[in-house]
């Protein structure tokens, strides 16, 4: 009773749009739960002892699998930042965006951000660099400032500091640890200069042009395995359906359907036969509203483009 | 244990009639709910409409002409970053529509396929043609005749002028038009090219029935207006276009996509606004579909004529809303309707439309469409209905004419509160109005978690006349509720009133003669009932 009476008042409020359905209908099994939760902890784990990249992956799971404990902005922006502290190119990039979409308490850092792109690609992201060319496009960011970010970046990783800890919440603990990749951000800058230089191009975004282009387009050529079966699934379930439709009329052809399209069938082409008989006396009937919408129609219509009623009722007296 | 039971039970029995009179209690405040909910929707109603039709007819239609978009045709053209990159790197426009268009690249030997990508100004069609200074990319076949070898994608920081110009998309290098910026068009003609027939290209022959499966047509140039973007386009001729792909690859489309969580270039762009756009005195045909929509928003659709396209005419789509598709010609949609709304598409008007000789219906209201105004439009001479309205609830059809449709002259299937006033439904081949509740739930190609429906149907017929309809001038099926008030009953059939309705013949006429009122309580549905 005391069930069915919540039910009673649960299905009320769904159904008077006072409370949104997916909040009462939306759960996620224990096994998931819990299964989110290992996963998790040992990503935890690896990222504590000293593993590059752990807190970017602990940040991307955080981001596009709220199923736990959703962690907040800040707490996303702080794993980014201790990964990209640790020279992960891909916490860089994505840290980069956080600082460009101004989320958290990061508004008006368009430097910050371009630097932190910047520095993924100089370390090797195909990703940023193709973002960085796409920005002053898309964002309206000017090239001078993409220049000049660029420079800082390089300046920066050439001191073997992937990120400004002097505005980032870096981990003083970090650049201790056995992992920490100081030189080899350096030597990586080194190296992306020394290419830019024997390039001969001048201007930094007309060299990033020249990078990743071969891994980019191995990206676009290739459909993942997994969107493949959906493709390949997709179109087997819908001609399974066809030819068991098929087969079920090649055998039975008084099939309900069957016998209910040949009745509609019917149907229509005897109103089609009747209709005809009308014709010339319905379209006299009609013409007066035909001409008037025709005149509506013509308003909005070059003079060069306009539509007469007489082309218009043989196009309809042309129908079957 | 007697004193035990005679302690007890009384308390049970207190506690059991406490609930008894709790419940009842509850029971009554929820029937006054529903009934006062229904009552204030019919007044409600009655507003609405109203309110609907002075807002249509106070518009003032003298701003939306071809002279007025020409004049908003930007004059000083500027700028300079124009190029031509990798499309690969274009991941944000649409991957996978990039990924269907591989196909047509690979055919062509091209390896790695490049896009025209145009930023910061504004620019003509001749600006491009300058910018980019290879022949092989955009060639000049004839004084203001351009052939593209290349996409188009236009940035949000940009806008691109097709004036006076004739665009030919190539067929065989996969091209495309893509904009997340402005595109003015006027006086222009932009079509798909093949080079080796000289033409627009032929369509591939495809079986009617796998028409709209995916991956069965090779992909084919078409214009897709993103996010944030805006098009006016007047005067203009748009054919050849469009093919069954993943989005908004039918032809010219207005469309936007669900907002994802991302914080790559994809995030600024999905979280623009939902794109609009006026097309006024325009002409398409031949392509996929003539206009599809999805999200967007007060795109105005004025004096085109659209024909020949080859599944729909119209085709505003998903969650589009304040739409105005007034004073179209629509006519032979090959394969369905001549002007269709679907799925969430809200508060629009289709008014003053002329749609004859479709495959399909003239007018049709899908999936949940509400608040729609189909005012003052001619249906005429569809193989289908001429008014159709499947699965929407709280639409308003009024002073249309609906004549010689080869079914019902109005159809109303699967929807509550449907306002049919004032129509002269004239010869049609089947009823002049039918309600009907039908059992879609086998239906495969509906997703009924995405376009859920209730097994009730209920109309309000007020002041229509129904004239010579073949079969009956109105009827109902499985359960369909009427209301008839003041309409004109001349010649329907062999009976004015069929199917369901046949047996209240006479009830009905009283009710509609006014002799007894009109109930509202018989217009009100019953609760819906989920598949």
């Amino acid at each position: 009773m005391r069930y069915n009476f919540l039910m009673l008042v649960l299905s009320m409020l769904v159904y008077s749009g006072m409370l949104p359905a997916g909040q009462v209908l939306k759960q996620y099994t224990v096994k998931e739960r819990q299964l989110e939760q290992v996963k998790f902890s040992v990503i935890e784990e690896l990222a504590e002892e000293g593993v590059n990249s752990a807190y970017g992956v602990l940040a991307k799971m955080g981001e596009s699998r709220p199923l736990i404990n959703p962690p907040s902005q800040d707490q996303l922006i702080h794993w980014y930042t201790l990964s990209a502290q640790s020279g992960n190119s891909s916490a860089l990039l994505w840290l980069g965006h956080y600082f460009l979409h101004g989320e958290g308490n990061n508004t008006g850092r368009e430097h910050d951000a371009l630097v932190l792109l910047a520095s993924a690609s100089i370390l090797g992201n195909v990703d940023a660099a193709n973002d960085l060319i796409l920005i002053p496009k898309v964002l309206g960011v000017s090239y001078a400032r993409l220049e000049e970010a660029f420079h800082d970046a390089l300046q920066r990783l050439s001191n073997g500091q992937p990120i400004d800890c002097s505005w980032a919440r870096c981990s003083p603990g970090l650049s201790q640890q056995p992992g920490f990749v100081s030189d080899k951000v350096s030597a990586k800058a080194k190296i992306f200069h020394e290419n830019w230089r024997q390039s001969g191009v001048v201007k930094v975004y007309q060299y990033l042009k020249l990078l990743g282009v071969e891994e980019l387009l191995a990206q676009s050529n290739s459909t993942s395995p997994k969107e493949k079966i959906r493709i390949k699934n997709a179109g087997k379930l819908k001609k399974n359906a066809r030819l068991a439709r098929e087969k079920r009329l090649a055998e039975n052809p008084d099939w309900e359907m069957g016998a209910y399209l040949d009745r509609l069938k019917n149907r229509k082409s005897s109103a089609q036969d009747a209709l005809r008989h009308y014709e010339g006396q319905d379209f006299a009937q009609l013409e007066k509203d035909i001409r008037h919408t025709i005149n509506l129609i013509n308003f909005h219509r070059d003079p060069d483009a306009q539509i007469s009623y007489e082309e218009i009722l043989q196009l309809m007296k042309k129908a079957p | 244990m007697i004193a035990l039971e005679s302690v007890v039970k009384p308390k049970c029995l207190a506690n059991n009639n406490k609930i008894k009179v709790f419940t009842g209690v509850f029971v009554v405040v929820i029937m006054l709910f529903v009934v006062s909910s229904v009552s204030a929707q019919q007044t409600n109603h009655a507003d609405k409409l109203k309110t609907m039709l002075s807002d249509y007819r106070d518009m003032d239609w003298s701003q939306y002409t071809v002279e007025a978009v020409r004049r908003r045709i930007p004059k000083k053209m500027y700028g300079s970053d124009v190029e031509s990159l990798l499309s690969a790197r274009l991941y944000f426009i649409g991957s996978q529509n990039i990924q269907e268009m591989q196909e047509v690249w690979q055919a062509q030997g091209i390896a790695r396929p490049k896009t025209i990508v145009v930023a910061n100004g504004v620019y003509s069609v001749a600006d491009l043609h300058r910018l980019i200074d290879d022949d092989s990319v955009i060639e000049k076949t004839k004084d203001d005749t351009y052939l593209f070898r290349q996409p188009v994608y236009v940035t949000s920081t940009a806008s691109l002028v097709i004036s006076d110009a004739t665009i030919r998309l190539s067929l065989l290098h996969g091209v495309f038009l893509v904009a997340d910026g402005q595109l003015f068009i006027a006086d222009a003609v932009i079509t798909s090219w093949d080079e080796r027939a000289g033409n627009e290209g032929e369509r591939e022959e495809v079986p009617a029935n796998e028409l709209l499966l995916y991956g069965r047509q090779t992909p084919r140039p078409y214009i897709l207006m993103n996010e944030g973007s805006q098009i006016y386009m007047a005067n203009s001729r748009v054919s050849g276009l469009g093919y069954k792909g993943k989005r908004g690859t039918f032809g010219l489309s207005i469309s936007k996509r669900p907002f994802v969580v991302t914080h790559r270039l994809h995030g600024y762009i999905r979280a623009r606004a939902k794109p609009a756009g006026w097309l006024i005195g325009n002409t398409f045909t031949n392509n996929f579909f003539g206009f599809y929509s999805n999200q967007a928003e007060d795109v105005i659709l004025l004096g085109n004529v659209y024909y020949d396209n080859v599944i729909y005419n119209i085709d505003p789509h998903d969650y589009s809303e304040r739409l105005i598709i007034a004073r179209n010609l629509t006519y032979n949609a090959r394969q369905a309707h001549g002007i269709i709304i679907s799925r969430e598409v809200n508060n629009s008007t289709i008014a003053e439309n002329l749609s004859f000789s479709n495959k399909g219906s003239g007018i049709m209201l899908d999936r949940n469409c509400s608040n729609t105004l189909v005012y003052s439009n001619l249906t005429i001479g569809n193989e289908g209905d001429g008014i159709a309205v499947f699965e929407s609830d709280n639409n308003f059809v009024v002073d249309n004419i609906t004549a010689r449709n080869v079914r019902n002259g109005i159809y109303v299937r699967n929807s509550d509160y449907i306002n049919t006033k004032n129509n002269f439904i004239f010869r049609n081949g089947n009823a002049g109005a039918e309600t009907a509740v039908v059992d879609i739930d086998k239906l495969e190609t509906r997703n009924f978690k995405l376009d859920p429906y209730h097994k009730s149907a209920s109309a309000l017929y007020e002041g229509n006349q129904f004239d010579s309809n073949l079969h009956a001038a109105m009827t109902a099926k499985n359960k369909g509720v009427v209301t008839v008030k003041n309409n004109k009953f001349y010649n329907s059939g062999p009976i004015f009133f069929g199917g369901e309705l046949a047996p209240f013949a006479e009830n009905l006429w009283h009710q509609n003669n006014g002799a007894t009122p009109a109930s509202e309580a018989s217009h009100i549905p019953r609760q819906p009932v989920s598949p």
